[in-house]
């Protein structure tokens, strides 16, 4: 049997705080890096290889773009398959965006793609193809979008949820882009909600962003990944933690970023809200 | 399939150079993935050629980040891939012509970076080598580390690097001597910067080419009369550049 990240609160550990954590150890719950700063070798590896010895450790993607039209790039993937032989991580993660076309030509982001039954067929397509390719299911995660496609025929719930059914893949369910999705697009939190199937719910994001405010008046909450926990986006995660049980929490914080006690202040917040769960549960 | 075209269509007004309003994309998101596409690749720039920016300032190194930013787009999904071509840049752009090291400062950056990162290597143990009768060595062909890294270039590039860093800064920097170098990757996975004498950056071109020892020997005669075959052998078996014997094909 696979191993699972523990139900408990972990954080995204980023460059400014390498180090520390290797000399000092300090409790954590488990850790998440990102995938491509390990591609292919050298001190990152190495050092990648220390951390997983020490704590639980998941694998988060950011250049995949599974959910484009074309498929996933095979020189990626191969440099993936090859992180994912050298180090045990617990979890494998990715996004459903997209950041290509057919011509290889890449934006570095995570785009939205369009929700509709043909698409679908791709994206499970991609899904498969790099499941197969990583020997290992992924957890893919549901994305903070600016704009949508005007053909919709589901929600993006309903889309992860046809994935989950044909790939066997897991959800990474991100509060914070859900919550910025419902400010900026209208999204129905419910109806997304309950679409999605609970057991594949296998990890949970939590973060801060940032509201933009244009020329012709408009606003966006921007997903920086800049601040702490808005509020509301904790209401949100109590609700859902209420609705599917404790899952795997990780705060993410990748701009600006504060001292590692202000991360693991964060992550005891998270931890709080599971371990009431827990406890109004027994 | 239309969702293929919008793909394309929001890849086009997210790189394209020149903003242009889409009515099928809101202004507001597009001026965000705009942003994120140019900022992304700007910073990773920025990451990859330090010294360069150090050489430039930081207004003008920005400056120039943004052109090459214009006129060369992403071809990878993995950040770290993205600059190869700006030493290339550089070289072609009028207002970097003058600081004539400008482009093989680049071409040094962009090796350290891809060597740091480069996947890993065993080094030949010099008793493997001293297994073989000597005179088969001469049609041996290595594998080489991947971090390594021939550089010959004309500038004095590693007392250009030594001047801007923070231990060894404001060191004395001759422009007119030529400073050769082999660049590899030390056990604690840093990259390092090792000068060459006369003939040996031949010599190291044509081993980590695949070239066979007499050929990469024959390389390093044609390049200097002087060259010791000996001396160089010793070089890259120290610096770890030879990782295993190649099996005859």
């Amino acid at each position: 049997m696979t191993a699972t990240l523990p139900a408990c609160a972990g954080i995204g550990l980023r460059h400014p705080h390498y180090r520390q954590v290797l000399a000092q150890q300090p409790p954590l719950g488990w850790i998440e890096l990102h995938s491509e700063n390990f591609f292919d070798g050298g001190q990152p590896l190495a050092m990648l290889q220390q951390l997983a010895a020490r704590y639980p450790l998941s694998l988060h993607g950011v250049g995949l773009g599974l959910g484009a039209a074309a498929r996933p790039d095979a020189t990626h993937l191969a440099a993936l398959r090859r992180l994912l032989d050298a180090v045990p991580a617990v979890a494998v993660s990715e996004h459903l965006s997209f950041n290509h076309d057919a011509s290889q030509r890449f934006a570095n982001d995570l785009l939205p793609l369009p929700y509709t039954r043909a698409m679908l067929d791709v994206v499970a397509a991609n899904v498969a193809e790099a499941q197969d390719a990583l020997g290992r299911p992924l957890l893919i995660e549901n994305l903070s979008s600016y704009l949508a496609y005007p053909g919709n025929d589901m929600h993006e719930g309903e889309f992860l949820a046809g994935l989950v059914a044909r790939t066997g893949c897991g959800i990474l369910l991100d509060v914070n882009n859900l919550y910025v999705n419902q400010q900026n697009l209208g999204t129905d939190v419910d109806a997304f909600l309950a679409a999605l199937p609970p057991d594949a719910i296998g990890e949970i994001h939590l973060a801060g962003y940032t509201e933009r405010s244009f020329d012709d008046g408009s606003r966006l909450l921007v997903d920086t990944h800049s601040r702490p926990v808005y509020p509301a986006v904790w209401q949100l995660y109590r609700q859902i933690i209420a609705r599917f049980g404790v899952r795997p929490t990780l705060i993410e914080w990748d701009i600006d970023i504060p001292p590692l006690d202000t991360l693991q202040a964060e992550a005891a917040t998270a931890q709080a809200i599971l371990d009431q769960h827990t406890g109004a549960a027994a | 399939m239309n969702e293929t075209a919008w793909q394309h269509a929001l890849l086009d007004a997210i790189t394209t150079p020149q903003w242009q309003p889409d009515p099928r994309f809101a202004a507001g998101a597009l001026a965000v993935y705009r942003n994120n596409y140019r900022v992304g690749l700007m910073e990773m720039l920025a990451l990859v050629y330090p010294l360069c920016r150090q050489l430039l300032g930081d207004e003008f190194f920005e400056a120039l980040s943004r052109e090459y930013v214009k006129a060369t787009p992403s071809a990878s999904g993995n950040l770290h891939r993205y600059g190869e071509g700006f030493a290339g840049f550089v070289a072609a752009f009028d207002h970097t012509a003058h600081i004539g090291y400008l482009p093989d400062v680049a071409r040094l950056e962009w090796a350290l970076h891809r060597g740091y990162y480069a996947a890993d290597a065993t080094p030949l143990a010099i008793d493997t080598l001293v297994a073989i009768p000597q005179q088969q060595w001469g049609e041996l062909r290595f594998r080489c580390h991947p971090a390594c890294h021939v550089l010959d270039s004309a500038w004095p590039l590693a007392s250009i690097h030594a001047h801007h860093q923070p231990t060894t800064a404001g060191c004395a920097v001759n422009l007119h001597q030529a400073q050769p170098l082999l660049l590899w990757r030390n056990t604690d996975g840093i990259m390092q910067l090792q000068k060459l004498a006369p003939g040996q950056p031949a010599f190291c071109q044509a081993l980590l080419g695949g070239a066979t020892l007499d050929a990469a020997s024959a390389a390093g005669l044609a390049a200097w009369h002087e060259f010791d075959l000996q001396s160089a052998l010793l070089l890259v078996l120290q610096h770890g550049v030879l990782s295993a014997i190649k099996e005859p094909s």
